[in-house]
C-alpha cells in the first residue's frame, strides 16, 4: 500500500533527525527532537489488522541463560559442561526428566526438557499457545548489557529510537485510544522511546490526582494553560518542547487510568507478588478496560547469573527463582485475559544468553543466543531452533567462538514475524521499523 | 549532667558557662587530655556529638533506654590500628564510617551519665554568646572561614549557611527545645571537637526578600540582568537556598558577576581574593584547599546516624539500611554548604555505580560514598582505585569471585566500557578490545573483599593468575603478581586519552549543556590529561569556560528528579522530615544507591522526561503545597506553622506584586512569561476581593499558586 505523501515526508524527516541527533556537537545538534502527540501521526486507511490487538514485550534484563531454560538433556556433552545439580553443590546442570529433584520437564519428541521452574508454561506449550525459539539473538552481539540491550530495543544499530515507537509511527490506529502504548515502570523502555510520546506508568493504583479534591480542577486548568504555551515563547532550551508536550499528555493518561479503577484479576489468576507481577496484572487490566492499549513493555531483572545460578528443585538459586516468577506472571496473565488472549501476543526478549560451560562460581558469563518465548493469539507452538537446527553436541567446535550458543534466529526476524502476522503490517511499513533489514520469516505464527 | 568522655571534666554538675570558658582558655593547645594518636582527631568529638545528639530527638520517656542503647552502640574499644580520621583524606576506602575511639574511661563515663543527660540539659542556661558572631572565633581558629562578608554590600556572604528568611533556620530545624538550645550554645559544639576550635559557619546576614515584581512583557522572557549569580546556584549547587536567592535578587548585573565568581571560588575551595589559578595544564599542585565550615551539617548527620542499626553481633559496626542511606545522603544534599562537593559526590557515586541490593550491607555503600567525598576534587586515579577496591564494587561486578581458574570479566569490562575509556555513540569501544577485557580480568584475579561485616580490600595470592598480561598495548606485571597488577591496569586505563575525553564529556553535560561544544570538550580533556587527572583543575576549566559563562546556557538544562526534589527543599527553605521526600524520589525513578545497571542514572533530559517521572514530580509539588494531598512538608518558618500565608506575612510582604516577586524569585530567578505571570496572579486572586495577607481566605489561593509554580515546566529548568 502506498504511504501517503505527508507521512513519507514525516518519515524522511524522522531519519534525518535521527541521523543528526547521532552527530555530536555538529550544527545539526541544535535541531529539536520534535515530539508530536500520538494522535497527530495517525494515518487513514492502513491495511494493518492491528485493531483490537495488543503486543506485550517482556524484557529479561541481564541475559537469561537459555541453555538451562530449554535443556538439551539428551546430549551427554551438556552434562560435561554443566554437571548435574544432583551430584554437587554449585553445579547448574538440570537433571534429565524423571531422575530426581529438580529434574527437567520433558517435551516429548524433542530431546529437550523445560527447566522445572517454568512449569507454568507446560500447559501453554501443550495447547500450542507457546512457541519457543531456542537460539534467538543477533550476529554481532557484543556481550555488553548496555550495547546489546540497546541494539535489540532499537532494532537497528544506528537508530536512536525504539522499534516499537517506530511501529507506532509507521502504523496508525483507528479511533482515539486513551492509551495506545505504555511502558510499565518508572523508566520508559528504550524500545518505546521516540517521536511518539509514550507514557511510563509505574504504579496504576497511585497514578491519580483524585486526592486533590476541590483543588484538582483549578490546578489542572493552570497546568494546561502553562504547559500549553508555545515552548519557543518560554525558553531557548530545546528540551522545553518535550516538557511542554509531556504535561498535557500526562494529565490525559492520568485521567484515563483514574477512570478504569483498580485491577481485579479474573479467572482465578494469581500473579507473583512482585513489581513484575503487578505490572503484568496492570497491563491485563488496561487491555480488558478497552483503553485501546496496543503496545506495552514490562521488565524483569535479575538474570545476570555470573554466580549462584543454581539448578531446579532444591538446587534452585537465582535463575530458577527468576524463571518461576517470569512464567508464573505470564501464566497468570494468560489466565486473567481468558478469551481476550486471542488478540494478544506476549513476547519475551533478553539481551544475550550465557556461556555454555559453567564457570567456577556456580554461574555462567555473557553469551550470545538464548531462549525467547512467543505466546498468544495466532502462535503455532512448539520448539524452533532455526534453519540450522540445534547443535547435535555442545562440544566447543559446534559453538560460536567455542563458548556460546550461536544466535541462529535473528531477533529482527522474530519481531517482524510479530508485526506482520499479529498486526498485519505490510512490507513498506515494516521497512520503516527495520530499515535495511530483509525479513526472513521465522515461522512461529500460523 | 553532660559528660563527653574527656578526662579532666568533673563528672559532677557542669554548667555551660564553665564549659565555654574552658573552651576559650584552651585556644591553642588542648587542656583536654588526649593521647597523641588522637590529636587532631575529630572522632571523639563526633562520638561525643553522637552521644549528645540523641537527646536532640523528640524526648519521650520511653526513648530514654533507646538512647542509652544507641549510645553504647556507638562506642567501641579501640583497635590497635584504628585510623584516627573519620573522613580519610586519601582513597583509604577500607574504613567504615564508624571508627570512633574513646578511652575506656569515657565509655564508662558515658554509660553512667546517659541517664543524667536529660536532666543536665535542662539545667543548662544559654549564656554563651553564639559562636557565629565571627570575630572572637577567628582568633581561635587557625583556619579563616572562607566566607566573610562581601565588603560594602548588604548581601550575605555566598556559601554562607542556609537559613530561612524567617526565624526557624533550617539548619537546626524548628520546634525542638534541645535543638534551640544547641543553636544558642554552639560553644558545646566546639568542646566536643578535639582539635583547635573550628568556628561555626559565619553569621549570615538575613537578606530582605526579593523586590516586588510586576507583569513582564509579552514574548520570550529575557534572562535577568543578574543571571550569573542565579546560574552558579543552579549549577554548582542543588539550587540556591532561600536566603541566597533573596540576596541575589538585589544584586546589580555587575555585583552579580562578582558574586558568582566568588561563589565559584569558594565552592572550589580557592581563596576568593586571589585570581583563578593558571596552572591547569600542569601537574603543579593547586593551593591548599580552603574548606567551608559544614559543622551544622555534621550535627544533622550525627543525629540521623543515631538511629541506625548495627551489624548483627557487632554493635560497633553501623550498618544502615537502604532507606537510612538515602535519607543520610539527602540530608547532605539539602544542607551541606559544600554544594559543589555534594554534586561531585553524586557524580562519582553514579559514575562508579553500585547497587545496595547486591550485598545489602549499608556499610559498604557508605564507605564507598565517603571515599568519593574525600576525593571528590582529587585525582581521578584515586577515585578509580577507591571504587575498584570497594567492597560494594567488588561484589557488584564480581571482582570478589574473580580467580585464575575462571576469570570473571564483569568488572574488567565495565571498567573500560563505563568507568574509563568508554564507548562511542554507536556503542563501539573507544580503544579497547575483548582481549583487553580478558587480560584485565586476569590482572584483577585474587582481589576480594575484606570480610562480610567490614568493608575493605584484601588480596588472595593463591587466586591470582600468574604471568604477564598485555593491557592496552602495555605489559603488566608478570613478576610475582600481587594486587599491583590490577593497580597498574587502573593506572593505564586512567591515563588513556579516551578516558580524558569520556570524563570531560560527562562533566560538561552535567554542568553546562546537553551538547557541549567541541572546543570545550577538547580543552577540558586536555586539562584532565595534562594535570594528571586533577578533578579540581578540570572543574576550574569548566566553570571558567566561555560555554559555562554564556547566557545561552543559562537555564538550559533540565533537573533530574534528585535535583528537583533537593532544589525544592533548598529554594523554599523546607524544614520538615525528609522521609516523604525520599519515597517520592524513589518513585520518580532515582532511588540513590539502588540503580541496577552499572551505567548508573543518565543525565540527559530526554532520559528523564517521561510521564511517570513527571507525574511524580507534579505530585511532589502538590504534596509540598496542598493540604490533604498527603503533604507533610512545611516551609517558611516554625512560627508560621507551615502556612504559606503566615510565612509570607512574616516577611512583611503585602501586595500581589510583593508575593509574586518573592516566590517567582525562589522558583524561576524572576524570569517568567506573561502567560505564566498572569496565571499566578489570577490564582492569587481566586478568593475574590482585595488581596490581603491578613485575610485567611487567601490561604488556598496562595497554596494553589505555589503548587502551580512548582509543577510547571519552568521549575524543571536548571
Amino acid at each position: 500500500m502506498e504511504t501517503c505523501s505527508q507521512c513519507r515526508a514525516e518519515q524522511e524527516d524522522l531519519s534525518r533527525r535521527t541521523f543528526l541527533k547521532r552527530a555530536l556537537g555538529v550544527a545539526g545538534a541544535t535541531l529539536v527532537l520534535n515530539f508530536f502527540p500520538a494522535e497527530s501521526l495517525r494515518r487513514s486507511a492502513s491495511a494493518a489488522t492491528n485493531a483490537g490487538k495488543t503486543l506485550v514485550v517482556v524484557f529479561q534484563r541481564g541475559g537469561n541463560d537459555g541453555l538451562n531454560t530449554i535443556v538439551p538433556y539428551t546430549d551427554p556433552q551438556y552434562y560435561v559442561v554443566r554437571p548435574s545439580a544432583l551430584i554437587g553443590a554449585g553445579n547448574i546442570g538440570i537433571p534429565p526428566p524423571g531422575t530426581g529433584d529438580g529434574a527437567g520437564i520433558n517435551l516429548p519428541g524433542t530431546g529437550f526438557a523445560m527447566h522445572p521452574s517454568i512449569q507454568p508454561f507446560l500447559d501453554l506449550y501443550n495447547n500450542n499457545s507457546l512457541s519457543i525459539v531456542t537460539q534467538a539473538g543477533f550476529v554481532g552481539s557484543t556481550q555488553s548489557h548496555f550495547t546489546d540491550q540497546d541494539i535489540i530495543e532499537r532494532g537497528i544499530f544506528q537508530a536512536t529510537d525504539g522499534w516499537l515507537n517506530r511501529y507506532l509511527q509507521a502504523v496508525g490506529t483507528a479511533g482515539a485510544p486513551a492509551i495506545r502504548a505504555a511502558g510499565m515502570g518508572s523508566d520508559l523502555a528504550d524500545s518505546l522511546r521516540g517521536n511518539v510520546v509514550v507514557p511510563a506508568v509505574n504504579d496504576l493504583t497511585t497514578f491519580s490526582f483524585a486526592r486533590l479534591n476541590s483543588a484538582k480542577a483549578p490546578l489542572e486548568s493552570n497546568l494546561r494553560a502553562l504547559y500549553g504555551q508555545d515552548p519557543a515563547s518560554t525558553s531557548t532550551n530545546s528540551y522545553t518542547r518535550l516538557v511542554h508536550t509531556l504535561g498535557p499528555d500526562m494529565l490525559n493518561r492520568v485521567a484515563a487510568i483514574e477512570a478504569i479503577g483498580p485491577a481485579v484479576p479474573q479467572n482465578g489468576a494469581i500473579y507473583p507478588s512482585t513489581t513484575y507481577g503487578r505490572q503484568l496484572r496492570d497491563v491485563a487490566h488496561i487491555i480488558r478496560s478497552g483503553l485501546g492499549l496496543e503496545v506495552a513493555t514490562v521488565d524483569i531483572g535479575g538474570w545476570d547469573t555470573h554466580d549462584d545460578q543454581g539448578g531446579g528443585g532444591g538446587a534452585t538459586l537465582a535463575q530458577g527463582a527468576r524463571l518461576a516468577e517470569l512464567s508464573g506472571g505470564i501464566r497468570a496473565f494468560y489466565n486473567d485475559l481468558g478469551p481476550l488472549m486471542s488478540n494478544v501476543v506476549l513476547l519475551t526478549c533478553t539481551e544475550f544468553g550465557r556461556t555454555v560451560r559453567q564457570n567456577a562460581s556456580g554461574g555462567t558469563d555473557h553469551g550470545k543466543g538464548s531462549v525467547w518465548f512467543v505466546l498468544g493469539g495466532g502462535v503455532k507452538g512448539g520448539l524452533y531452533h532455526g534453519t540450522a537446527g540445534f547443535p547435535s553436541s555442545l562440544v566447543d567446535a559446534n559453538l560460536d567462538s567455542g563458548r556460546y550458543i550461536r544466535p541462529t534466529v535473528e531477533f529482527r526476524d522474530l519481531f517482524s514475524d510479530v508485526l506482520v502476522k499479529h498486526f498485519g503490517v505490510n512490507a513498506a511499513e515494516l521497512a520503516l521499523v527495520f530499515p535495511g533489514h530483509t525479513h526472513v520469516p521465522v515461522g512461529v505464527f500460523v | 549532667m553532660l559528660v563527653f568522655g574527656f578526662q579532666g571534666f568533673d563528672s559532677g554538675t557542669m554548667n555551660v558557662t564553665s564549659l565555654y570558658a574552658s573552651e576559650t582558655a584552651t585556644a591553642s593547645g588542648n587542656s583536654l587530655k588526649k593521647s597523641d594518636s588522637h590529636r587532631g582527631s575529630r572522632i571523639e568529638g563526633l562520638a561525643a556529638i553522637a552521644a549528645v545528639e540523641p537527646i536532640l530527638k523528640p524526648e519521650k520517656e520511653s526513648d530514654r533506654s533507646k538512647i542509652e542503647r544507641k549510645l553504647r552502640s556507638l562506642i567501641r574499644k579501640p583497635l590497635p590500628d584504628d585510623p584516627p580520621s573519620e573522613f580519610p583524606q586519601q582513597a583509604d576506602q577500607g574504613r567504615s564510617l564508624n571508627t570512633p575511639v574513646a578511652a575506656d574511661q569515657a565509655t564508662l563515663a558515658i554509660k553512667d551519665s546517659a541517664a543524667g543527660m536529660a536532666k543536665s540539659a535542662a539545667s543548662m542556661s544559654p549564656v554563651a554568646p553564639p559562636i557565629s558572631s565571627g570575630s572572637s572565633i577567628s582568633t581561635i581558629s587557625p583556619r579563616v572561614p572562607a566566607s566573610s562578608a562581601i565588603a560594602g554590600t548588604a548581601a550575605s556572604p555566598p556559601g554562607s549557611s542556609m537559613g530561612a528568611a524567617g526565624s526557624g533556620g533550617s539548619s537546626s530545624g524548628g520546634g525542638r527545645s534541645m535543638q534551640n538550645l544547641m543553636r544558642q550554645l554552639p560553644g558545646l559544639q566546639q568542646l566536643l571537637t578535639a582539635q583547635p576550635a573550628t568556628p561555626g559557619p559565619p553569621s549570615e546576614l538575613i537578606a530582605t526578600p526579593a523586590p516586588p515584581l510586576g507583569p513582564p512583557q509579552a514574548g520570550l522572557p529575557p534572562a535577568p540582568l543578574n543571571w550569573p549569580a542565579y546560574h552558579v546556584l543552579n549549577r554548582l549547587a542543588y539550587g540556591g537556598t532561600l536566603n541566597q536567592l533573596n540576596t541575589v535578587s538585589h544584586l546589580t548585573a555587575q555585583e552579580a558577576a562578582v558574586w558568582a565568581v566568588r561563589y565559584m571560588k569558594e565552592q572550589l575551595e580557592l581563596d576568593p581574593t586571589k585570581p583563578w589559578p593558571t596552572n591547569l595544564h600542569s601537574t603543579e599542585p593547586l593551593p591548599a584547599p580552603i574548606q567551608l565550615n559544614d559543622s551544622a551539617l555534621s550535627q544533622r548527620l550525627a543525629a540521623d546516624r543515631a538511629d541506625w542499626r548495627t551489624e548483627e553481633g557487632l554493635p560497633d559496626v553501623l550498618s544502615p539500611s537502604l532507606s537510612e542511606l538515602q535519607d543520610y545522603d539527602l540530608i547532605r544534599k539539602v544542607y551541606s554548604r559544600r554544594q559543589l562537593r555534594e554534586k561531585m559526590v553524586y557524580f562519582w557515586d553514579n559514575h562508579f555505580n553500585t547497587n545496595y541490593r547486591t550485598h545489602s550491607k549499608g556499610q559498604y555503600e557508605l564507605a564507598e560514598n565517603e571515599a568519593f567525598r574525600a576525593n571528590a576534587f582529587g585525582k581521578f586515579l584515586d577515585l578509580l582505585m577507591a571504587s575498584a577496591k570497594s567492597s560494594a564494587m567488588m561484589i557488584y561486578l564480581n571482582t570478589d569471585v574473580n580467580r585464575k581458574e575462571n576469570p570473571n570479566e564483569n568488572y574488567a569490562r565495565e571498567l573500560q566500557e563505563l568507568h574509563t575509556l568508554g564507548v562511542d555513540v554507536n556503542g563501539n569501544p573507544n580503544g579497547y578490545t575483548q582481549a583487553d577485557i580478558v587480560e584485565a580480568a586476569k590482572a584483577f584475579t585474587g582481589w576480594t573483599t575484606l570480610d562480610v561485616a567490614r568493608p575493605g580490600f584484601r588480596f588472595i595470592a593463591g587466586r591470582h593468575s600468574p604471568g604477564a598480561k598485555q593491557f592496552l598495548g602495555q605489559t603488566v606485571g608478570g613478576n610475582g603478581g600481587g594486587p599491583g597488577e590490577g593497580e597498574q591496569v587502573l593506572a593505564i586505563a586512567s591515563r588513556h586519552p579516551a578516558t580524558a575525553a569520556h570524563l570531560a564529556k560527562k562533566l560538561c553535560v552535567y554542568f553546562i549543556s546537553d551538547r557541549p561544544s567541541a572546543s570545550l570538550l577538547n580543552e577540558v580533556a586536555a586539562v584532565f590529561t595534562d594535570s594528571g587527572g586533577d578533578i579540581k583543575k578540570v572543574l576550574i576549566a569548566i566553570f571558567t569556560s566561555q560555554d559555562f559563562n554564556n547566557v545561552a546556557n543559562y537555564r538550559g538544562l533540565v533537573k533530574t528528579p534528585l535535583e528537583f526534589v533537593v532544589s525544592l527543599h533548598r529554594n523554599l527553605g523546607v524544614w520538615s522530615p525528609i522521609d516523604p521526600f525520599r519515597n517520592r524520589l524513589v518513585r520518580m525513578g532515582q532511588g540513590l544507591y539502588e540503580k541496577a545497571p552499572p551505567t548508573g542514572y543518565k543525565e540527559a533530559a530526554d532520559e528523564w522526561l517521561n510521564t511517570d517521572t513527571l507525574f511524580n514530580e507534579v505530585s511532589f509539588a502538590y504534596e509540598a503545597t496542598i493540604p490533604g494531598f498527603g503533604s507533610t512538608i512545611r516551609y517558611g518558618s516554625d512560627t508560621s506553622g507551615g502556612s504559606a500565608r503566615l510565612w509570607l506575612k512574616s516577611l512583611n510582604l503585602t501586595t500581589e506584586a510583593d508575593v509574586l516577586g518573592f516566590l517567582l524569585n525562589l522558583t524561576f530567578d524572576r524570569q517568567v512569561s506573561l502567560t505564566e505571570y498572569q496565571t499566578y496572579l489570577t490564582t492569587l486572586r481566586s478568593a475574590g476581593g482585595t488581596f490581603n495577607l491578613d485575610n485567611s481566605n487567601v490561604e488556598t489561593p496562595i497554596d494553589r499558586a505555589l503548587a502551580t509554580m512548582l509543577a510547571t515546566p519552568r521549575y524543571k529548568y536548571q
